[in-house]
């Protein structure tokens, strides 16, 4: 059987590598992914990164500047605290817990979330609509609110602030696969594949999945920004991470005291969350227009 | 003087990487009381070259023509105010499936009334208004042949049936009093019966209050029922352009005859379930548009000259855009008169 | 000719409720029966609403029927006369040969393809699910499965966003064949269609029948179509079967009100075509 390619010059891509060559050129979107990779490295390399041990007090350099002062040392890059230790590293380490259990409170409420959301979204009928409108009250809720009032009852704590947070993300993507998944299953490709004699789980893994992976991303990069926000906000409260733990939020709330004479302490640890922010919403916005691009098509 | 004069349409439309010609040197003209087909498949350019009519294209295509006029006014450059207000009065567009577009929220019957230009409704108390509006709808409504009006001003989009919304949307459509209706595959999927009984209006309508009609379709059996001249667009350029009934005698262009050639209700001797003539290949994506005449590739006549775009030609008010065309001995073929810039066809 | 297909006195009854205070409307398809033979081409017409959509769905197996039985006849056995029962599965469990017997074919064929996968994942699951092929053959029977339809090898790997209606329209029928069936059911296959493509499909599904031996079911609109391509016509209203016989016949002379109707006026259209030439 004779096999040649006749259109070699033309390269048709998949759908998802279309949006990423579209994603592509957006310049400013290639720049917050950059920074995103940059954090994600930092996340997992952060004991190769950071020069000294964070938890290291040393009283001879207590509340040095950054580097770029008069009084600062290239030693000490970014300064140190009203302890004497490095706030470079304390950067880094709290740049791993805050991104870090960011990026597992979205993984573990998209595994959740989509489970839940592809059952309510097959299931018919009056209980999966009482349950649906349910989750969408409580959607309105601001997450952080109910985070706050969920370690309330829990106790503080990173890992009770984390399982709260994910609770309170959990209701969007459940609200997303649903929808999805019913406007699916009306679809014409989903009745033939019945025909077929799939399954109803082989057609969601094969038919139904492979449409959903791009809303998904695009919503989880939404819930990656808000995760962020609320841990560090409640690091700052004091409601999640808790000494000695290091966190950028916590950092930002134990560098008020002195924010005074050393200003420095609560803009790194500030900065390094607005970065943060920035190139996941940058991120997450070229991905909607690479999406919004090809469905034009 | 003709209703409407488009000569040269060019459209440039920019697709990210190169600025493909959509329409090249499409020329139409419509005069008073005539109903003239747009005849194209899709990615022919009739929906383009309709809203290129109406002005309805974004901003990064660009049109370039020698002239389209109405009415001997330039629409080419025309503000933006002046368009809008022979668009309102003077030509009225229906398109293709009723039911989008209408709002569904609101009843027929109101819509219906807010179609009615204000300049029709004497000056008077609110209340007195409202009536002479919907005296005015009624009125509308009997006129596109629907006899039980108060069952249907009262009803929602998606309780009428597809027949009588497309009459609605005609109706609306009369409200203005336009000279000029452009009906754009209004007979879509519609079975026998519905589909005569749209066309029998619209022929009315031509006959009764002399409205120029532009019926954009490629159902052949719709056309040359109601027809009296029309216009065929392969990939954006004019192949072929003249009465209906020269057209039908005898296609001058291979494609004109391999769409005649696909409804078999035209062939009498075909004997049944036997193969359709056809061209071979697809319709060319707006990416790969061939060079010269476009129909090039899937052409049985093709020669080498093809690659030049043919010049539309005219004998006796039939206009050819062919090097090699049908039933048409060569050395008569290049005698025939150009049809030159500035001289249309019927002038 | 053989026999392949029975539909002995199928019914189904469709009730929806508007909202919760709403009228109950019922709609009833049936009693119907008729018989179809290989090599044969039925076209169901009639206006829109009439049931034609739920007939092809029945006979399908996309809709269970209440009464009645669907019987497909295997060739060897048409002597004997031994059918294989298609009614009484429920779609939860499908037996595999009526699935891989009657196909069906959408109209819109966009909307029969999955934008999110490639063709040959498509086909590829298709065979999966009704044959016992290895890795190897299942490529093989994909590709030449695609060249029968007129497409190339290349649209293994394509995906939906890259071909035109009427490559769309040779998937939709390469997924039906794909099984080997005996009849294939198309609702409106070409009514979405331009001219030229059309005349394309219907040479292709002539073609494939005179290759194959396969019945084809199609409901239609285009009476011009139903009159060149159909041996016999149903012509149902109200979800009934008012008139059926051989499509020549029921032209020629339309015994019903809607039929006569439906005919007139579609050959009124075709006599203001000749009065021109």
């Amino acid at each position: 059987m004779q096999r040649f390619n006749l259109y070699q010059e033309e390269y048709h891509p998949s759908p998802l590598i279309n949006i990423w060559l579209e994603f592509r050129r957006s310049h400013i979107a290639l720049a917050g992914f950059v920074l995103l990779v940059v954090f994600l490295v930092i996340t997992l390399l952060a004991p190769l990164i950071a020069p000294f041990d964070p938890y290291l007090q040393n009283t001879n350099a207590i509340l040095l500047p950054p580097a770029w002062e008069p009084n600062g040392t290239v030693a000490h890059l970014l300064g140190t605290d009203s302890l004497g230790r490095d706030i470079f590293s304390r950067l880094v380490y709290g740049c791993r817990t805050t991104f870090g259990s960011s990026l597992l409170i979205v993984a573990i409420s998209v595994f959740i979330g989509v489970g839940l959301g592809a059952l309510a979204g097959v299931l018919s009928g009056l209980r999966s609509s009482v349950v649906n409108h349910l989750l969408d009250s409580i959607m309105s809720i601001p997450t952080l609110l109910i985070a706050i009032v969920m370690v309330a009852i829990l106790g503080t704590g990173l890992g009770n602030a984390m399982m709260a947070i994910t609770l309170a993300l959990i209701p969007q993507f459940v609200h997303q696969t649903r929808t999805f998944v019913r406007n699916e299953l009306q679809k014409d490709y989903v009745l033939l594949d019945r025909l077929d004699g799939a399954s109803s789980v082989r057609i969601f893994i094969h038919s139904i999945l492979p449409g959903m992976v791009e809303l998904i991303v695009v919503q989880a990069t939404i819930a990656l920004s808000i995760a962020i926000i609320d841990i560090s906000a409640l690091g700052f409260l004091n409601l999640a991470a808790q000494d000695p733990l290091i966190e950028l939020g916590l950092s930002l709330s134990q560098g008020l005291e002195v924010a005074y004479v050393a200003p420095w302490l609560i803009i790194l640890p500030g900065l390094c969350i607005f970065l943060m922010v920035l190139s996941v919403n940058v991120v997450g916005e070229g991905l909607r227009s690479a999406l919004r691009t090809r469905l034009h098509h | 003087m003709a209703l409407l004069d488009i000569k040269n349409l060019t459209l440039y439309i920019d697709t990210g990487s190169t600025t493909v010609k959509a329409l090249e040197k499409v020329n139409l003209q419509l005069n008073e009381g005539e109903i003239r087909a747009l005849v194209g498949e899709s990615g022919s350019g009739k929906s383009l070259a309709v809203r290129c009519i109406i002005g309805a294209i974004p901003d990064y295509w660009s049109i370039k023509a020698d002239r389209i006029t109405y009415q001997g006014q330039d629409l080419l450059n025309m503000s933006y105010e002046q368009r809008r207000q022979i668009m309102r009065r003077e030509i009225a567009v229906v398109f293709q499936e009723p039911t989008s577009s209408l709002d569904p929220s609101v009843t027929v019957g109101e819509q219906l009334e807010e179609s009615i230009p204000p300049e029709f409704i004497d000056k008077g108390w609110f209340w007195q208004q409202n009536r002479q509006r919907k005296k005015i709808a009624i009125s509308l409504i009997h006129r596109v042949g629907i006899k039980e009006h108060e069952q249907y001003l009262n009803a929602y989009p998606h309780e009428i049936p597809k027949d009588i919304s497309q009459k609605l949307m005609i109706a609306m459509a009369l409200a203005s009093e336009p000279k000029i209706l452009i009906a754009d595959d209004s007979t879509r999927g519609m079975e026998s019966t519905t589909k005569s009984q749209i066309l029998r209006l619209l022929d009315k309508l031509n006959k009764t209050k002399n409205l120029a009609i532009l019926f954009v379709s490629h159902d052949l059996l719709a056309i040359t029922s109601v027809a009296h001249t029309m216009t065929v667009l392969y990939c954006g350029q004019t192949v072929e352009s003249g009465k209906v009934k020269s057209l039908l005698r005898r296609p001058l262009h291979p494609y004109t005859k391999a769409l005649l050639d696909s409804a078999p209700s035209f062939q009498l001797s075909l004997p049944t379930k036997s193969p359709l003539a056809t061209l071979k290949g697809t319709i060319p994506t707006l990416q790969h548009l061939p060079a010269g005449c476009r129909l090039g590739p899937r052409c049985p006549n093709a020669r080498k000259e093809c690659v030049q775009t043919p010049v539309p030609r005219a004998i006796q008010e039939h206009t050819y855009s062919c090097h090699f065309p049908l039933h048409v001995p060569e050395g008569i073929a290049k005698r025939a008169p150009r049809v030159s810039k500035g001289l249309g066809a019927n002038d | 000719m053989t026999k392949i297909l029975e539909v002995r006195n199928i019914e189904y009854r469709h009730s929806s409720k508007r909202g919760l205070f709403g009228k109950q409307k019922t709609f009833t398809l049936g009693p119907i029966s008729f018989d179809m033979y290989s090599g044969e081409t039925v076209a169901v017409i009639g206006n829109n609403g009439a049931g034609k959509s739920l007939l092809a769905k029945t006979l399908v197996g996309a809709v269970q029927v209440d009464k009645g039985e669907i019987v497909l006849l295997s060739e060897q056995d048409s002597n004997t006369d031994k059918p294989t029962e298609v009614a009484s599965d429920t779609l939860q469990t499908p037996r595999r040969k009526r699935v891989q017997d009657i196909r069906m074919i959408l109209q819109h064929s966009a909307d029969s393809l999955n934008p999110a996968i490639s063709i040959g994942s498509i086909l590829t699951q298709t065979l999966k699910l009704n044959t016992d092929l290895t890795e190897t053959a299942r490529r093989e029977k994909i590709e030449e499965t695609l060249l029968k339809v007129g497409l190339l090898h290349e649209h293994y790997y394509y995906y939906r966003h890259m071909l035109s209606d009427g490559q769309q329209q040779r998937v939709a029928m390469a997924r039906a064949l794909i099984l080997d069936p005996k009849i294939i059911v198309a609702d409106e296959p070409f009514a979405a269609l331009d001219p030229s493509v059309r005349s394309q499909t219907v040479n292709l599904i002539l073609k494939l029948q005179k290759e194959l031996g396969l019945g084809f079911v199609f409901i239609s609109h285009n009476i011009g179509i139903v009159r060149h391509i159909s041996d016999r016509v149903l012509v149902m209203d109200k979800g009934q079967i008012i008139e059926q016989g051989i499509t020549a016949e029921v032209f020629v002379d339309p015994q019903q009100p809607l039929t006569q109707k439906l005919i007139k006026a579609h050959f009124d259209l075709v006599e203001k075509h000749f009065a021109h030439v």
